[in-house]
């Protein structure tokens, strides 16, 4: 890649970025592919300019090669009357993701001040925010991007936030949750031998070593499977996944190499 | 009156762009047609044809979309110049498709040639 001046580099990135944003979601072509033929075009054009190239060398070039946002195929656009649809679908989810934080504090208060009664007598909204997600889910695939929805995105963000951080924590500790179930009742009955002035040596590290290394197990699957299908988590947390990568897949399968070692060697001193 | 002259008149700008843009897909079938092309060489092929190609980049999507649908594919090869290169060329698919597509420009422009006199 020719040397690009700090100015220049910085207009590219964001030109690139632009790349990305316009044509993340269009199913009909490759937007890697695009994004490295728009840097072998640079290059190209570039070449024989005076390095590091300066600004006024690569404005002309980005735009002769014109507006990303132009590029989105007609078919791959929003119509105006599906947008008008996402953009109600946006105000309803929003409106009960707001019932659903105002109907929890008075519970919450009543959880805090330990009121069963008063607590029995108000309506769990848990139930409100699925509807909100799902309306919120709609509203984004009614457009090609979030961005065509203009500021009513901001109205979806909130119930998909909410049910992202739900999912996210269940899918990352999925075989603790299920060893935490089997443990439970063993680690009951071992709280009783304690309670009645009995030891039980290492029990806590142990039953924390196998759910530790359960997670470090299910962290490889992970991490193998996002490898080969970064885009799956795309899908399942739009629109706010588009960072993750295949290296962030890496990342994730070496943690959970690291925890299913560290705490397998641990399980196996302590057995 | 040339037609940059009213690039600011809306319905021209409209009409113009609808144009282009099959024109743009008929254009580089027809520029790596017997051949295979770098990416960068369909750009500058085509934007000597004036009018054709307002936004450089456009040309990038449609070749993208292009191999996806099957009509070209591509291929690695190692250059003097620099990073190896993609070459685009036509497949079966694209060749048999681009013949009915001339065949149906052709008739198009004649029609129109013998309505302005052209």
């Amino acid at each position: 890649m020719v040397s690009l001046s700090e100015n220049a580099k910085n207009r590219f990135d964001d030109y690139l970025k632009e790349v990305r944003d316009s044509l993340r979601d269009c199913t009909t072509v490759d937007a890697d592919e695009i994004e490295q033929n728009i840097i072998d075009h640079i290059q190209n054009e570039l070449s024989g300019v005076a390095e590091p190239v300066a600004l006024d060398d690569l404005d002309p070039v980005l735009k002769k090669l014109g507006s990303p946002a132009q590029w989105v195929p007609d078919d791959e656009k929003t119509d105006s009357a599906r947008l008008t649809q996402s953009r109600v679908l946006t105000y309803i989810s929003f409106a009960l993701t707001a019932a659903f934080v105002l109907m929890s504090m008075p519970r919450t208060l009543a959880v805090l001040l330990w009121r069963p009664i008063l607590e029995t007598l108000i309506v769990f909204p848990g139930n409100l925010l699925l509807p909100a997600f799902i309306l919120a889910r709609l509203a984004l695939a009614g457009v090609w991007t979030t961005k065509d929805l203009g500021r009513q995105r901001w109205l979806a963000y909130p119930p998909l936030i909410l049910a992202y951080i739900s999912i996210l924590w269940r899918i990352l500790f999925l075989p603790a949750l299920i060893i935490s179930v089997f443990y439970l009742p063993r680690y009951w009955s071992y709280l009783k031998v304690i309670e009645a002035g009995g030891q039980i040596q290492g029990y806590d590290t142990f039953a924390v070593a196998t759910i530790t290394a359960s997670v470090g197990v299910w962290w490889i699957a992970l991490g193998t499977i996002l490898l080969r299908q970064p885009k799956l988590l795309h899908v399942i947390f739009r629109p706010f996944a588009n960072w993750f990568n295949r290296k962030w897949a890496a990342v994730l399968l070496c943690i959970g190499l690291a925890m299913a070692i560290c705490s397998l060697a641990l399980r196996f001193l302590l057995s | 009156m040339p037609y940059t002259e009213i690039m600011d008149n809306r319905f021209f700008d409209n009409w113009a762009t609808q144009l282009r843009k099959g024109m743009l897909e008929l254009c580089i079938l027809n520029a790596i047609k017997g051949t295979t092309l770098y990416g960068y060489d369909i750009v500058r092929k085509l934007r000597d044809i004036n009018g054709l190609v307002i936004s450089e980049g456009t040309i990038y999507p449609i070749l993208s979309r292009l191999k996806r649908e099957g009509f070209v594919r591509t291929t690695i090869r190692e250059s003097t110049e620099g990073p190896a290169r993609k070459y685009y060329e036509l497949t079966a698919k694209g060749e048999k498709t681009l013949s009915p597509m001339n065949h149906y420009w052709h008739d198009i422009k004649s029609g129109t040639d013998s309505l302005t006199g052209g």
